[in-house]
């Protein structure tokens, strides 16, 4: 008997050993989620805007356009019949792609969407619907990440908070390639700043405006982290929304070769209040996305 | 041949045992259900909202640079200390006081010590 239970142990004990190679293998193909810091910090600055993903139904061709516009490069995973990349600027995760068909019959809009920081997801959610916002998926774990949960802002804005596991990155002006801004396109930013400002915390400053509409800057941290803008127009289809940049070094450049690339200049590049150039233009799928010129050494501004 | 089609159902136990712990979400492996692109988990915006018509010199939606774009000077004026959002009554929010100089996005290439506690 002792003879047979220990053949049976050792059998045992080589399913086990054979199920951690089949293991490992498979985590080695579908890699999750980078954290956000490495290595891990302690430091949190809520309010500050720490990723973004792309929700796209051609993550192939998506890759095309970003990898050729801003020198991305891609590390692929999967998950389930799902996919999705991370985008890495000089090999540091910068951004998520994730591949999401659209439903026959329906007409999307692909998106990039906005992640800002929290120390509490579960907290910043029950903030959130306390203030008229939506929890449109509830917080969620992710190995290394963090906590993330994806909430609408009560003019329809969609956004995602994370609490991340690893910290969240200091405060630095990011490399060409980089985003470096973030505006809320609104349909009332009083409103809107009011909700951010429960949520986030923020200073919010009314910046000078003579276009007739309201512009907000929301604050953290001794920071400016996002405006919060009406829309240029009035029109019945403008939907909340917000828009995140990346930083060139040159607007029109730039803009020449995301349409070369299959894309489309949506606002031609323009001064904007920092005195240099802005402009919006659409990947081949038509997500959105800034671009902003911000050299190091400029110091002149735009007339108000 | 006789030992291993006698023990097959053991060290299949072992496999399946250390499979269902692998790809788990509590381990980190990607896994239906537990995975990062989850059914619902992300929402295509509505059609119609690229609308970026009027978006000229003067509607500006960016940072300003420090020192450069204080805000609206008009609030110079008023008495209380407290920025004036434009509104004909109080605003939703609670400004910034009007001391407080409008903050600038990070310029610097490395990070600056943070005050202790500043977690």
């Amino acid at each position: 008997m002792t003879t047979r239970g220990s053949r049976e142990g050792r059998t045992f004990t080589r399913g086990i050993l054979f199920g951690i190679l089949c293991a490992a293998s498979a985590a080695a193909q579908t890699p999750g989620l980078p954290p956000l810091v490495q290595p891990p910090t302690a430091d949190h600055r809520v309010g500050k805007v720490i990723w973004a993903d792309l929700v796209t139904p051609d993550l192939e061709g998506a890759k095309r356009f970003y990898g050729g516009l801003f020198g991305w490069t891609f590390r692929d995973a999967t998950a389930g019949d799902k996919e999705f990349a991370v985008a890495l600027l000089a090999g540091q995760p910068v951004a998520g792609l994730v591949q999401r068909s659209v439903p026959s019959g329906e007409h999307k809009q692909p998106a990039w969407l906005t992640f800002i920081a929290v120390k509490d997801t579960g907290e910043a959610d029950r903030v959130a619907v306390a203030h008229g916002g939506k929890v449109l998926s509830p917080p969620r774990d992710y190995p290394e990440r963090g906590r993330q949960a994806i909430l609408a802002d009560p003019q329809g804005a969609v956004f995602a908070v994370l609490q991340s596991g690893s910290g969240d990155p200091p405060d630095v002006l990011p490399p060409n390639g980089g985003w470096i801004w973030s505006s809320l396109i609104t349909t009332d930013p009083n409103t809107g700043a009011a909700f951010y400002q429960a949520l986030f915390g923020y200073e919010v400053f009314a910046l000078p405006s003579d276009d007739g509409r309201e512009h907000l800057l929301l604050a953290a941290d001794g920071y400016a982290r996002a405006t919060a803008n009406s829309p240029a127009v009035t029109a019945p289809n403008v939907n909340s929304h917000w828009l995140n940049f990346v930083r060139v070094a040159g607007a029109a450049d730039a803009c020449k070769k995301a349409v070369a690339l299959g894309g489309r200049v949506l606002v031609q590049p323009h001064p904007d209040r920092h005195g240099e150039m802005v402009a919006v233009v659409a990947d081949p799928l038509g997500a959105p996305f800034g671009l902003l010129e911000w050299s190091d050494a400029r110091t002149t501004e735009v007339a108000p | 041949m006789k030992t291993l089609r006698q023990r097959w159902p053991l060290f299949l136990l072992g496999v399946l045992a250390l499979a269902a712990v692998a790809f788990s979400p509590l381990t980190g492996c990607v896994a239906s259900g537990g995975a990062y692109v989850g059914d619902g988990e992300y929402y295509y915006d509505a059609p119609g909202y690229v609308v970026y018509d009027g978006w000229g010199p003067t509607y500006r939606v960016g940072p300003p640079r420090d020192d450069h774009d204080h805000h609206d000077a008009r609030h110079d004026d008023h008495h209380d200390d407290h920025h004036d959002d434009g509104h004909q009554g109080h605003p939703a929010y609670r400004p910034a006081p009007a001391s407080r100089a409008v903050p600038s996005i990070p310029t610097q290439s490395h990070p600056p010590p943070r005050a202790p506690g500043k977690d």
